[in-house]
């Protein structure tokens, strides 16, 4: 520098000065600054200029570079808002993709279980919507309403209702805007090569207002075919249509030989037409005036609209007073009530309670299966610290990175969510075919609001599952250089982890216990006894067509021939027909006059057979003095067979044999010769009703339909029986009912199906909680090698490392088992109605379920620690 | 366009008139560089003045540090005027106030 020395030591001065202040500024401008400062400080030092006042004049670097420091500061906070505010989620989303896809594992774990999870919710959902919550599909359904019978004192109901009563609703209620019922036409298709039973229904008029029909063929019933002259018509099914009538447009107009009679085809039921309650064949419209129905004996289903404004209780109390004086007029027998409920009400039956059990179970189970998915977040997360700690030093914002792992738990619960609705799909089909008698089944299907509740569940998923290990992540700030080589973090896993693996245990518990109830009470149920011997004896039903044998005289005649002609067969041991057989359906009951009856009783309704002789032995029922014998027939002295139930009740401590009783039906005198161990007529979970069995040949009225039990050698088949009866008869109607064993068989298929599914959703909470005890300890253990391998070069026992990481995996188990356990206890009053001959703190099933969770954690935990117990200390120490 | 401060129009009016280098401003506007400078790098940002290094050579041959000059830019020159036009006006209302002094 030209000029004095001051300046070149004022320069320095200012010089080393603006090299301080620099230090303010980021690496990239230092530079230039400097050099701008300093090619100032030098023009002023070298043109002579005053050396003090330049070097205050230095002084001014300093706010200049603090002033530029701050600015920086400001606007780098600026852009980092500015670039998280600008949408990224489409990148967010594509990145965690491509992370996702990166492991496979993970991600199949994830999307397994997510599947599961809300595969089984949405499938269990849609029979809750369309048989529970969904409104009836009828027009102002939430105001219909059915009508029963009922025997209070004998606790029997709902039976079909008077026609009496019918005809007084209809003509005179003032609360109900249309009042209809129908009845069975249980008629044989006959004029056919291969006659068989059809199961048709005969409908009133006001039906079509209540139900209306769209017919996939053809017309509707109209006011003109219910008149008592009109020509006979019918509406055909759309499956009697298909198979009968080979599903051709030209049906109609066509015949229908029902009974030998003729009816004119007017139209075809829409496909999967039911009645509410009901499955019809056919329809047939019921012409009979109001007059006839009044006095007529027949009974009906009613059902009918209320009005608007009218209550359910309004008209339980008018249909109260039309009874009462039914009753008063003697055309009904004092206990005898008619009751209203709401129709939804009573289609569900009590199918109510179990529904929503079973929802409540695949909730848990959708719980169960978030808390693995947020676990298996969480242990992914702790290997992802660094790449946070990396995201966060280029500046995200907390908001992003909670952002980022959302934008994974939502791939993970969209294509989980695509899954689930596959299997969802599989299932309600699988449902179905499972237990075909559910209500309103048919309705069941993926509807929108499915559909809806599917993805709601789904984003509920992504937010439980993600939110977690999303918000632990940016807890605090994470320091780059606090990350190991291997990118993980002393781990913080600490409780959050195993809580949540507790609470599975927990719900698993409750649902294994359930099912454990279920399963108990199942087996009890199974091994009821029936009261007659579930051999294979064959059941078949035999129509009578009215046509062929007119009279009673030739009914009975057929019967007899029938039952002498498979009685010869080779191979028969035995064979009887009855009008009913216990358990396959039906039922008959009879009022008993109250002159003979124990005075304590009241009114009495029995159960009543007319059976042929040879019904005991062939269906292995014990009996007391002896059975009917052909000489029992009209005109002889009328015989009574009696069950111990009714005994029990009309003659307690004495012998039936010889007593006399007397039914409603015409007043005779009947004489009990026999006395048969009661039967579980009606259901095996049912009590059994007092039974009355006359002999089918004494019964005298006319009877179109028999059912046949034939009890043979092991060599005989159903074939060889039916050509036996068409040997005898040739145009009847057969119709196998398979073996008395699967009649059985079929009463238990409502309870099996509870089973079957509550059974399904406790193994896949067992092995979901287990997975997740495993998943947790596992991961613990690998990101503890390194301590483990300092241990055991310290010494330790391999046998103390398992102890030491089962025990770590095991606590949680047993918090969860112990919490669970005092859950169950709370809740399983819920299954009492469900339960079969235990209750519902059944002590085996406490007992044994906690056993095998305790098994099944107990394995869960083995493996990790026999992985902990084999680390190579060598190589877990360098490796760290 | 924001308004300038008063110091503001004072740099810009310096680099109008020709003083390019920061120091120069400083000794036209009499401002401290504890003010010049901040503005300077103020209206570098919004975009007023524009900056350069000065050419390599003559730097390079004298071995010192280069200069750095300033330049208006269209919106700087925009905002000086509108600047004048405001300082104009302000006049108007204290030229009587000076005007008296003057006269007094």
């Amino acid at each position: 520098m030209k000029g004095p020395n001051s300046n070149r030591l004022g320069y320095a001065v200012a010089s080393s000065l603006v090299g301080l202040a620099a230090r303010l500024l980021p690496q990239a401008r230092r530079a230039d600054w400097r050099e701008e400062w300093r090619g100032e400080l030098w023009h002023a030092f070298s043109r002579g200029r005053s050396t003090a006042g330049t070097v205050l004049r230095s002084l001014g670097c300093l706010p200049d570079a603090w002033a530029i420091h701050r600015r920086r500061r400001f606007r780098v906070r600026q852009s980092r808002t500015h670039i998280s505010r600008r949408g990224h989620m489409l990148e967010d989303i594509r990145f965690a993709v491509r992370l996702l896809v990166k492991s496979p594992g993970f991600t199949a774990a994830a999307v397994l279980t997510l599947a599961l999870g809300i595969g089984v919710n949405t499938a269990i959902f849609s029979v809750v919507h369309h048989v529970l919550l969904a409104p009836l599909p009828y027009p102002g359904s939430e105001r219909m309403v059915a009508l029963g019978t009922y025997m209070e004192n004998q606790g029997i109901g709902p039976m079909m209702v008077s026609g009496g009563m019918l005809a007084e609703l209809r003509e005179h209620s003032s609360l109900l805007e249309a009042v209809t019922g129908y009845d069975y036409a249980e008629m044989d298709l006959t004029g056919v090569a291969e006659p068989r039973s059809l199961n048709g229904k005969s409908i009133f008029p006001e039906f079509l207002s209540l139900v209306p029909i769209e017919p996939h063929l053809g017309r509707v019933f109209e006011e003109g075919d219910f008149r008592a002259e009109a020509e006979p018509s019918v509406m055909i099914g759309y499956a009697l249509w298909q198979g009968q009538l080979g599903g051709r447009r030209d049906a109609i107009g066509k015949q229908l030989e029902l009974n030998g009679d003729a009816y004119s085809i007017i139209g075809v039921l829409p496909r999967g037409f039911r009645l509410p309650g009901a499955e019809a064949d056919f329809l047939l419209p019921k012409r009979t005036s109001s007059v006839r129905l009044r006095e007529s004996r027949g009974f009906y289903w009613v059902f009918g609209r209320l009005k608007e404004g009218a209550t359910l209780e309004q008209l339980a109390q008018e249909v109260d007073r039309y009874q009462q004086a039914r009753i008063d007029a003697g055309q009904d027998g004092p206990n005898f009530r008619v009751h209203v409920a709401d129709l939804h009400e009573r289609l569900l039956g009590s199918t109510r309670r179990p529904l929503m059990m079973l929802w409540g179970a695949v909730g848990v189970v959708f719980l169960i299966a978030c808390a693995n998915v947020a676990n298996l977040l969480l242990s992914r997360l702790v290997r992802r610290k660094r790449e946070a700690a990396v995201r966060a030093a280029l500046g995200a914002g907390r908001g992003r990175l909670i952002r980022q792992f959302l934008a994974e738990s939502a791939v993970l619960s969209a294509v989980g969510c695509a899954a689930a609705l596959l299997l969802a799909f599989g299932s309600i089909a699988l449902l179905k075919k499972l237990e075909p008698s559910l209500p309103r089944l048919d309705e069941v299907r993926l509807s929108l609001p499915v559909l809806l509740f599917t993805l709601g569940l789904a984003m509920a998923t992504t937010f439980l599952a993600g939110l977690i290990p999303a918000l632990r992540t940016s807890e605090g700030g994470v320091a780059l250089a606090s990350c190991s080589r291997q990118g993980t973090l002393q781990v913080r896993q600490g409780r959050l982890q195993p809580a949540i693996n507790a609470a599975q245990v927990a719900l698993a518990v409750i649902l294994l216990i359930g099912a454990g109830l279920l399963l108990h009470s199942f087996v009890r149920l199974v091994s009821v006894a029936p009261g007659f011997e579930v051999r294979s004896a064959m059941a078949f039903g035999v129509g009578i067509p009215h046509y062929r044998y007119p009279e009673p005289r030739r009914q009975m005649a057929l019967i007899e021939g029938i039952q002498e002609r498979v009685s010869g067969l080779p191979g028969v041991r035995s064979a009887t027909l009855a009008d009913l057989l216990p358990l396959a359906g039906g039922w008959s009951r009879i009022g008993i006059k109250e002159d003979l009856t124990p005075e304590h009783l009241g009114a009495l309704v029995a159960s009543v057979q007319s059976v042929m002789p040879g019904y005991f032995r062939t269906l292995g029922i014990a009996l007391k003095g002896h059975d009917f014998s052909e000489q029992d027939r009209t005109g002889s002295e009328r015989v009574v067979i009696v069950d111990s139930k009714f005994a029990d009740l009309f003659w307690p401590g004495q012998d039936p044999l010889g007593q006399s009783m007397r039914t409603k039906r015409d007043g005779t005198l009947f004489r009990v010769v026999g006395v048969a161990e009661s039967v579980r007529f009606y259901g095996l979970a049912q009590d059994m009703e007092p039974t009355l069995y006359f002999p089918l040949l004494q019964d005298g009225g006319p009877i179109s339909f028999v059912r046949m039990a034939v009890a043979g050698d092991a060599g005989l088949t159903a074939e060889d029986v039916r050509s036996a009866i068409q040997q005898v008869a040739p145009d009847v109607p057969i119709q196998s009912l398979g073996t008395m064993r699967s009649i059985v068989q079929a009463t238990l298929s409502r309870p099996r199906f509870n089973l079957i599914l509550v059974g399904f959703f406790a193994a896949t909470a067992l092995i979901l909680a287990a997975v997740g005890i495993f998943g947790v300890l596992a991961h613990s253990v690998s990101l503890r090698t390194a301590e483990i391998g300092v241990r055991m070069a310290l010494g330790a026992d391999t046998r103390r490392i398992l102890a030491g990481v089962m025990r770590q995996g095991f606590l949680p188990a047993a918090a969860g088992l112990l919490l669970g356990l005092a859950a169950s206890f709370a809740l399983s009053g819920l299954l009492a109605g469900q339960l079969f001959g235990i209750s519902p703190s059944d002590p085996l099933t406490f007992l044994a379920i906690p056993g095998i969770l305790a098994l099944v954690a107990a394995f869960a935990c083995y493996l990790p620690g026999r992985r902990a117990a084999r680390v190579d200390p060598v190589r877990a120490l360098r490796a760290e | 366009m924001a308004r300038i401060t008063h110091n503001g129009a004072l740099v810009l009016r310096a680099i109008a008139a020709g003083y390019r280098y920061g120091f120069e401003i400083m000794d036209f506007t009499g401002l401290a560089s504890g003010t010049a400078y901040p503005i300077l790098r103020r209206y570098e940002a919004a975009g007023l003045v524009e900056s350069s290094w000065e050419e390599d050579g003559p730097a390079d041959r004298e071995g010192r540090p280069r200069r750095r000059y300033y330049q208006l830019s269209d919106q700087g020159r925009e905002a000086l005027g509108e600047a004048v036009a405001r300082l104009r006006a302000q006049q108007r209302v204290f030229a009587e106030a000076l005007g008296e002094d003057h006269s007094g």
